[in-house]
């Protein structure tokens, strides 16, 4: 009888790590043709999905300058994202979430580095957005 | 010299970065390990121009004063359909800022909820 339960309890991992059961809150994003580029813990890229549905995939590396993105993809796996490396930001629309990507490359492209930084330019629209979602993200 | 694109189709945005001298062969199998696309099903576009397999980056005109870090080279990408034609180029466009006010403040943004996994 004990092994019965641990076997369907072995099942129901491997099925949950596989996405076929989902679990509560979050939803799962992509169908079966999973990106390689995005599978696993050890994942080069995740993808960040912004309010209005646009996908951004980045550099994992790239990624984990914002504090809450390390949490959200390297905490304990009870995040969703944690398994299938992907991030949705409901309340970053996409403009605000491009110039987010880019300051990621930016500031690990420049930093520790001995050549002439350049200035990292932002449109005055966009400023009052990218801060508070820069302050959500703590990067 | 380290090269640093956005490589777009339809809603997606991929940001990478490559050599000056890594050939578009060798993109289109970046893009195969994160899209699961094989290279051969792959277009790639550098304003309208299409980009052919054996050229380097740098000979499409990608070098690394004009795709940086901060301001990347866009590049479209297009998949091949099941009809075997590529499909048109197409890119949705990204949301527009709200237009700034005079001096006050907009008074519409909500308050991002905080997550920390403890």
């Amino acid at each position: 009888m004990h092994c019965c339960y641990y076997h369907t309890a072995n099942l129901l991992l491997t099925w949950r790590h596989k996405g076929i059961i989902m679990s509560e809150g979050a939803e799962k994003m992509d169908e079966d043709p999973q990106y390689g580029g995005c599978e696993g813990p050890d994942a080069t890229y995740v993808k960040l999905r912004s309010s209005d549905n646009h996908e951004f995939i980045v550099k994992r590396e790239h990624a984990l300058t914002s504090g809450t993105i390390r949490n959200m993809l390297s905490g304990p796996g009870q995040f969703k994202e944690n398994e299938t490396n992907e991030v949705t930001f409901k309340e970053i629309p996409s403009h605000v979430l491009q110039m987010v990507c880019m300051y990621f490359t930016y500031k690990v492209r420049y930093t520790n580095s001995s050549t002439e930084i350049p200035d990292f330019q932002i449109d005055p629209k966009v400023a009052l957005e990218l801060l508070m979602a820069a302050n959500f993200l703590y990067c | 010299m380290d090269i640093y694109m956005m490589i777009r189709r339809q809603k997606t945005t991929i940001f990478t970065d490559a050599k000056e001298n890594t050939s578009v062969m060798e993109l289109k199998r970046i893009l195969e390990g994160i899209l699961k696309v094989s290279p051969e099903n792959q277009k790639l576009f550098k304003d309208e121009t299409e980009m052919e397999d054996t050229k380097t980056l740098q000979d499409c005109g990608l070098t690394s004063s004009t795709a940086q870090a901060h301001k990347p080279a866009t590049l479209v990408l297009c998949f091949r359909q099941e009809d075997g034609e590529f499909e048109a180029p197409e890119v949705v466009p990204y949301s527009t800022p709200p237009e700034l006010p005079d001096v006050m403040r907009p008074q519409q943004e909500t308050a991002p909820a905080e997550q920390i996994a403890s």
